[in-house]
């Protein structure tokens, strides 16, 4: 049984314009019939520009939102067509880690009462252990026991954002949700974050789905890549196709549009897309930018097909 | 030269005590090259753009050094005097167009003030103009942007409405603080390319403060690492890419991820507080892989090192010494 599966989900806003917004003109397509499994211990990765659905759908994952059609399961179990009391299991399984580290705390609780929030609610029963599980839990992300009497301010950045796995990993979760998780970290910090994810993946048996613009660091952490454009799945590759094997025409240019790593690259040939994410209301959504588009790309929308784990949706490709 | 940077150094007077945001900094730079700027948050990177422009606030200060553009010493200018070389004469990017741009004024608005600030022309001759530079800047709907308000368009577009804001005035010197750090990196590349393609137009000298080594591989001429204040390397981009010689350089270096990449390398440890930073040792001895006895009893000086960049660090100078080089700043 997978841990989590997305049946044709779609999630539709409603752009009003005028005095309270009062009639309904845009529809913004943020999420648009996704179909996604991962199985237990498997992670995915979700990239895309901003405005590509990424956070709409983590947050369905997360069940704050609910989808206009399609089913969210969570162990077999469709999330939001059960009463909420039996839910539980679900809410303490999920868990997310935010981008911004100081937006994602209370500023006028400590450390201590950080992590004893999720331990009351979850473990009710255990109240003498909570200290001690707390420690286990901060030296486990790499904090030490002496900053239970800290507020977030006094934490540094990455601190901060350690504390912030330490109080998702409380409930002993299976699907950690990373929305950008990384991107507001310097480059050492990144990898000294990126490093714990791996340990704790491989220590906890956790899954993620890990959000994130930064394509090396998805490479590195997740099994399969799910790459996203204006609200629909483009390509869902394994880890180690990425490099040679991607084949959809937007996936190449995010691929593209990574920095250069010695100034002598400089004059390699790259697609640079031009403009920025848009939404074609006919045919492929990426069309209009395409630069390899057909005239049956503006009238027909592709559909996701492909062997085993590498899906495609374009035209021009061959399965 | 366009600018020369001598000695610079800012300070801030906190009740905890004096923070050395830049300490003793010295570069120069050429009209038509980009300078990158690097290091990790809290190098000193931003407030070094910031005291050129003389925007830093109180309680900081710069407290000594000459910064002299086209022959003449910032620092020495009266606060009125100083105030006309902004924008006109040295121009800034900022990070966040968001924050920078007036919400409840009109695009137009913003570019023509900016624009008629400095130049004796005609509200429409600024407007033009403004609309010109948008397009300049791959933005075809000039009319259409100058007429809205910074909420109806994109990051990329507001990020391009203010290089334009900036270039509208052709200024001898730009200071770009991260302006593709919050963009999509589709966006990045092309912005990149645009600032790359008008800096060829206009041969105006750039300096780009960044953390991404990346992106300072893309356009910059040379590049000036900083670490705690200080420059710890600084020469040709291509020679400190062959050859890092401080072993800072070569950590960042390092760090940065490739695709496919198995384990990920990062520097250990956290930056140090500036706040009463020592100053007789090497700040990196700390977080450095080589580090020795010396560099915690002497603070290292830039000297030349073989490849021909300069580098404050013992190991260099001791290499230096050997091959008869010059120290400077001893």
């Amino acid at each position: 049984m997978s841990l989590l599966e997305l049946k044709e989900v779609t999630k539709f806003y409603f752009q009003g314009e005028g005095f309270l917004m009062g009639k309904r003109k845009n529809v913004i397509r943020a999420v648009d019939q996704v179909s996604l499994s991962l199985k237990i211990g498997e992670s995915l990765g979700l990239v895309g520009e901003s405005g590509c659905g990424k956070s709409t759908l983590a947050k369905m994952v997360l069940g704050l939102e609910k989808p206009d059609k399609g089913q969210v399961y969570f162990r077999g179990q469709d999330i939001f067509h059960t009463p909420q009391n039996s839910l539980r299991k679900y809410r303490q399984e999920v868990q997310l880690v935010f981008q911004d580290s100081l937006a994602a705390f209370n500023p006028r609780l400590r450390v201590r009462e950080i992590m004893r929030e999720p331990l009351e609610n979850f473990y009710p029963e255990e109240k003498s252990s909570y200290l001690q599980r707390s420690i286990e839990i901060l030296e486990l992300v790499g904090l030490h026991s002496e900053c239970l009497g800290s507020y977030p301010h006094e934490l540094s950045g990455g601190q901060r954002q350690r504390l912030g796995i330490a109080r998702a990993l409380v409930s002993q979760p299976k699907l950690l949700v990373c929305d950008e998780a990384i991107a507001n970290l310097d480059v050492s910090l990144q990898g000294q974050i990126l490093t714990l994810f791996q340990q704790l993946k491989e220590k906890l048996g956790l899954s993620y789905l890990f959000i994130s613009h930064h394509l090396p660091a998805v490479q590195y952490l997740v099994d399969k890549i799910v790459v996203m454009y204006s609200g629909r799945i483009v390509e869902i590759l394994p880890r180690e196709h990425l490099i040679r094997e991607a084949k959809h025409p937007y996936t190449l240019s995010l691929l593209d549009a990574l920095p250069i790593h010695h100034p002598r690259e400089r004059k390699k040939r790259r697609i640079i897309l031009p403009g920025e994410a848009c939404c074609s209301a006919h045919g492929c959504r990426f069309h209009p930018r395409c630069p390899k588009a057909k005239e049956i790309c503006s009238k027909i929308e592709p559909t996701l097909r492909g062997e085993k784990d590498h899906l495609l949706a374009c035209h021009l490709m061959p399965y | 030269m366009v600018l020369q940077v001598r000695n610079l150094q800012t300070c801030f007077f906190t009740p905890q005590g004096v923070v050395r945001a830049v300490d003793r900094l010295s570069f120069s730079l050429q009209a038509g090259k980009v300078l990158g700027l690097v290091g990790e948050s809290g190098s000193g990177k931003s407030m070094t753009g910031l005291s050129i422009l003389g925007l830093i606030d109180h309680p900081g200060r710069t407290t000594a050094g000459e910064i002299i553009l086209k022959g003449r010493d910032l620092l020495k200018l009266t606060e009125e005097e100083r105030e006309r070389t902004r924008g006109k004469e040295v121009g800034m990017i900022f990070q966040d167009p968001l924050t920078s741009l007036n919400p409840v004024l009109t695009i137009g608005y913003q570019i023509t003030e900016t624009i008629l600030s400095h130049q004796r022309i005609s509200k429409r001759e600024a407007w033009e103009q403004g609309v010109n530079w948008l397009k300049r800047l791959g933005l075809t709907h000039g009319d259409r942007i100058m007429n809205s308000y910074p909420f109806q368009l994109s990051g990329g577009m507001r990020q391009r409405v203010m290089i334009a804001a900036a270039l509208a005035l052709q200024p001898d010197l730009l200071i770009a603080d991260e302006p593709t750090t919050a963009l999509d990196l589709t966006v990045q590349a092309q912005i990149i390319q645009e600032i790359k393609r008008l800096q060829k137009e206009n041969a105006s000298a750039i300096i780009f403060i960044t953390h991404d080594l990346g992106v300072v591989a893309e356009l910059a001429d040379e590049i000036a690492v900083m670490y705690a204040g200080s420059l710890v390397e600084y020469g040709e981009i291509e020679k400190i890419f062959d050859h890092p010689q401080h072993p800072y350089t070569k950590a960042l270096l390092e760090s940065r991820m490739n695709l496919g990449e198995k384990q990920v390398k990062f520097i250990p440890g956290l930056p140090p507080n500036l706040n009463n930073l020592p100053v007789d040792q090497c700040s990196f001895a700390p977080r450095c892989p080589m580090v020795c006895q010396r560099c915690w009893e002497k603070r290292p000086f830039l000297s030349f090192t073989s490849s021909g960049q300069l580098a404050a660090c013992h190991l260099v100078e001791d290499r230096g010494r050997r091959e008869n080089s010059v120290v400077i700043g001893a």
